[in-house]
């Protein structure tokens, strides 16, 4: 038995550029800007580095009117990446991945609204790391991974002969 | 009808276990949260960065701008394209060209993101309605639609940076 999407090329074409139009035309704008707080370093390395965990998160976003409105707020990451290097102890993020799809429930809530409500699914993966290189000159992002810099170390006690 | 219900079915099924339009964005380099490099000095110095990484003309339309500098401001813009809306075709990640914008130094006020821009719906809609006359619409489409992944920040000097941060005040 052959399915019938597949029993000729024409038909195929037609249905795939029925599907992709479709597909385009409902997702809309769907900008996203995120902040990423800190700094990106190439100077820090795997031997520069102690991984202390692991997070994968997952979060979705509802766009608005073909995707022109409702476009999520800029700490839409740094948020979850603060809470996550906050919860292992650690100090950055390494091998950070950013992945965006329109899910299965996506797409359909999308048809079903006519484009007006348009969910799309972000996912964030990567390792947290303590970082043993000095930091970089400036102020450490607020909320994050101390709420309070560490005091610094009292000086030795002078010493008599 | 037979025909269109059970092509349904299909993409259904297709549908239910995978999700369309995927970008995967894979940032090199180490992302330093103790520090957000405001005090740190500015890279201003002019980088030539390699045709395969920053685009112009046609390539730009095709792939996206690539990187871009301006100052010490850094704009990556890569466009995807897939097959079917599933399969990628090409620009499977824009690691490359943030690591070409990093280079040997860091990057501060960093954002990641996307969108769906005039460049794209122009190349789908006025691709298909151009190659419609030849009646090559449908093969056009197949290869749709785009949609430009983003990236941005500030260059600086990361070594001297931290030297500078490391380094005792008088």
């Amino acid at each position: 038995m052959t399915l019938p999407l597949f029993t000729g090329v024409p038909s195929l074409l037609r249905f795939a550029s029925f599907l992709a139009v479709a597909l385009v035309a409902l997702p809309g704008c769907y900008t996203v800007n995120a902040d990423l707080p800190g700094t990106l370093r190439s100077d820090v390395t795997k031997d520069d580095v102690e991984t202390v965990g692991r997070f994968d998160v997952q979060k979705s976003n509802n766009f608005l009117f073909w995707g022109l409105s409702g476009q999520p707020p800029p700490d839409f990451i740094s948020t979850e990446l603060k809470r996550e290097v906050k919860a292992k102890n650690g100090d950055g993020v390494q091998n950070l991945e950013y992945h965006s799809e329109a899910g299965c429930s996506d797409i359909l809530l999308n048809y079903v609204t006519c484009g007006i409500l348009g969910p799309r699914t972000f996912r964030f993966t990567g390792d947290v790391v303590r970082i043993r290189k000095p930091t970089l000159a400036g102020t450490a992002p607020p909320s994050t991974t101390t709420d309070a810099p560490p005091a610094p170390l009292a000086p030795p006690p002078a010493v008599s002969y | 009808m037979r025909r269109f219900v059970s092509s349904l079915i299909v993409l259904g099924s297709l549908a239910s276990t995978t999700a369309c339009m995927h970008i995967t964005t894979k940032v090199p380099g180490t992302l330093d949260m103790r520090s957000d490099g405001a005090e740190a000095s500015a890279d201003t110095s002019v980088v030539q960065y390699g045709k395969d990484v920053s685009r112009t003309g046609f390539d730009a339309i095709v792939s996206g701008d690539g990187v871009q500098q301006s100052g010490s401001h850094v704009t990556i813009a890569d466009r995807k394209l897939w097959a079917l809306a599933y399969f990628p075709i090409m620009n499977e990640s824009a690691t490359e060209e943030i690591q070409a914008a990093l280079g040997k130094g860091a990057l501060r006020k960093v954002k990641v993101g996307q969108t769906y821009s005039v460049i794209d719906v122009a190349i789908l809609y006025g691709g298909s309605l151009v190659t419609g006359f030849v009646g090559l619409s449908g093969i056009y489409a197949l290869f749709m639609p785009p949609v430009t992944a983003t990236f941005e920040g500030d260059r600086i000097g990361a070594s001297a940076a931290a030297a500078a941060a490391a380094s005792p005040s008088p």
